[in-house]
């Protein structure tokens, strides 16, 4: 950037103006000859030009313009090697300056895109979750989702299927973020009840899950926990199937607790039969289903305190539960993904009404 | 987390790997680099002393899964020892005891990667 200064001429050694000249072609740099502090702090509010100064002045002036935002003050008197050497490293260091702020720009819109993609990708995961719990007589329902990062290797289901049957399921795939998610996405696409007008035996479409991601022939081999629950809401009857995932516990309304059903081998190992366990629900009995995010290292510290929080309204059960157990980061986020829902059996003295 | 994964040769295909602490999704992908590197190579035997593994998540699991995955064509076994209780309702819940061995006692465990 060519500035005109009518004191060009100041008496300067040949190789340094060449020096100051060569400089002063760049369009990031601006040489300016005893120039007002004003045009100095006008230069110093732009950030894209480093201006350098070269002042018959005192070091009072020196001072004067550094603080303007010069980025380098020279004086006609300066030892020559000194000054051209001044001159080529406020070039230099400038100029990467500006490049590290480039850089630090293009990162942060990078970034500014990724966590839009994020987000956008975690709202899609969310619909696929219930949008609202099934509002039954006979059965209250409570739910926790909590992704460890903006998507989850979580997911769920909850919903009723007919005038008796509610399906409850969760999802556990192997490892955190976007390929977790992918993977949820994947098996909620087979998460089908019924073939026709029959319903599936839980076992069945276990079995359909697995099948489906060894088929995928995903990379890395993906595994995935899953428990999937029909539960007959006037006989209090529920048929569970169980891969890999951590066993529903059950509260009954006399006190202590219980893990419900087997479980058979993670999703994604080996093609196999998975079983169908059937179990007794009593007025006033809650179960609650979760992912190993809630029970870290599966030593049942959830479970146990459930059951501290019993006397508490489901939600607030849940809620206090995962608070002793989980410990959250700075942002709010688990160190694992969790999913919990809860149901409580109220029992059915009359069949629900369509909702 | 360990500072690293070393597993030592024992005899042809077969090495022995030790695993301390917690093997979580941090630490998984550097055991995961290390195991896959010897399969690559030759290993056909992984005999695993988890005696001062304290805890293992999804993730964790999922290494040794991927590993068996791509060694069992070729015959490839995988041998836990020294679980300590909720190790052991893990491999119970994954049902990964039916494809994998895991065995209290280090001989046991070495013998069924014969």
């Amino acid at each position: 950037m060519r500035v005109e200064d009518p004191r060009a001429e100041l008496q300067l050694p040949l190789a340094l103006q060449e020096d100051l000249y060569e400089a002063d072609s760049l369009p990031e740099i601006a040489v300016l000859y005893d120039p007002p502090l004003e045009l100095l702090m006008a230069y110093g509010l732009e950030a894209s030009v480093g201006v350098i100064a070269i002042l018959s002045g005192g070091s009072g002036a020196r001072v004067a313009a550094l603080e303007a935002g010069a980025i380098e003050v020279l004086s006609p008197d300066m030892d020559e090697a000194e000054a051209r050497i001044r001159v080529q490293t406020a070039v230099a260091r400038f100029r990467t300056r500006l490049e590290l702020e480039q850089d630090r720009e293009r990162l942060s819109e990078q970034q500014t895109h990724m966590e839009r993609n994020l987000r956008l990708a975690a709202r899609l995961q969310r619909s696929f979750l219930p949008r609202a719990l099934p509002e039954l007589a006979a059965v209250q329902f409570s739910t926790a989702f909590l992704p460890q990062e903006f998507v989850s290797g979580d997911s769920y289901d909850l919903r009723r299927l007919d005038d008796r049957h509610v399906l409850i399921a969760t999802i556990d795939a192997v490892g955190h973020g976007v390929r977790a998610a992918l993977l949820t996405v994947l098996l909620r696409a087979h998460l089908i009840p019924y073939e026709g007008t029959r319903l599936r035996d839980p076992h069945e479409v276990v079995a359909e899950l697995n099948q489906a991601l060894i088929d995928a022939r995903l990379e890395e081999s993906p595994t995935a926990a899953v428990c999937y629950a029909l539960l007959d809401t006037v006989s209090g009857t529920m048929r569970l199937s169980n891969a890999g995932h951590p066993r529903p516990v059950s509260l009954p309304p006399g006190g202590g607790r219980r893990s419900l059903g087997s479980s058979g081998l993670l999703l994604g190992i080996d093609p196999m039969e998975y079983e169908t366990d059937e179990v007794q629900l009593a007025p006033g009995e809650r179960v609650f289903f979760f992912t190993d995010g809630a029970d870290p290292g599966y030593d049942e510290g959830f479970s146990e305190q459930l059951l501290r929080h019993a006397d508490l309204e489901l939600e607030l059960q849940v809620g206090g539960a995962l608070g002793e157990v989980i410990e959250l980061d700075a942002e709010g986020r688990p160190e694992d993904d969790i999913t919990v829902v809860g149901i409580h059996y109220r029992g059915a003295s009359a069949p629900d009404a369509e909702s | 987390m360990p500072e690293d994964f070393q597993a030592q040769p024992l005899d042809a295909g077969r090495y022995e790997l030790k695993l301390s602490g917690r093997i979580y999704a941090d630490a998984a992908p550097q055991l995961k680099d290390h195991l896959m590197a010897l399969a690559e190579k030759d290993l056909r035997g992984l005999l695993v002393d988890a005696s001062k593994l304290e805890q293992i998540d999804s993730s964790g699991l999922n290494v040794f899964v991927s590993l068996l995955k791509q060694i069992r064509p070729d015959g490839g076994k995988i041998a836990f020892y020294g679980l300590n209780a909720n190790l052991k309702r893990v491999f119970e819940i994954t049902k990964l005891a039916t494809v994998m061995s895991v065995a209290e006692e280090r001989g046991v465990a070495l013998g069924s990667l014969a």
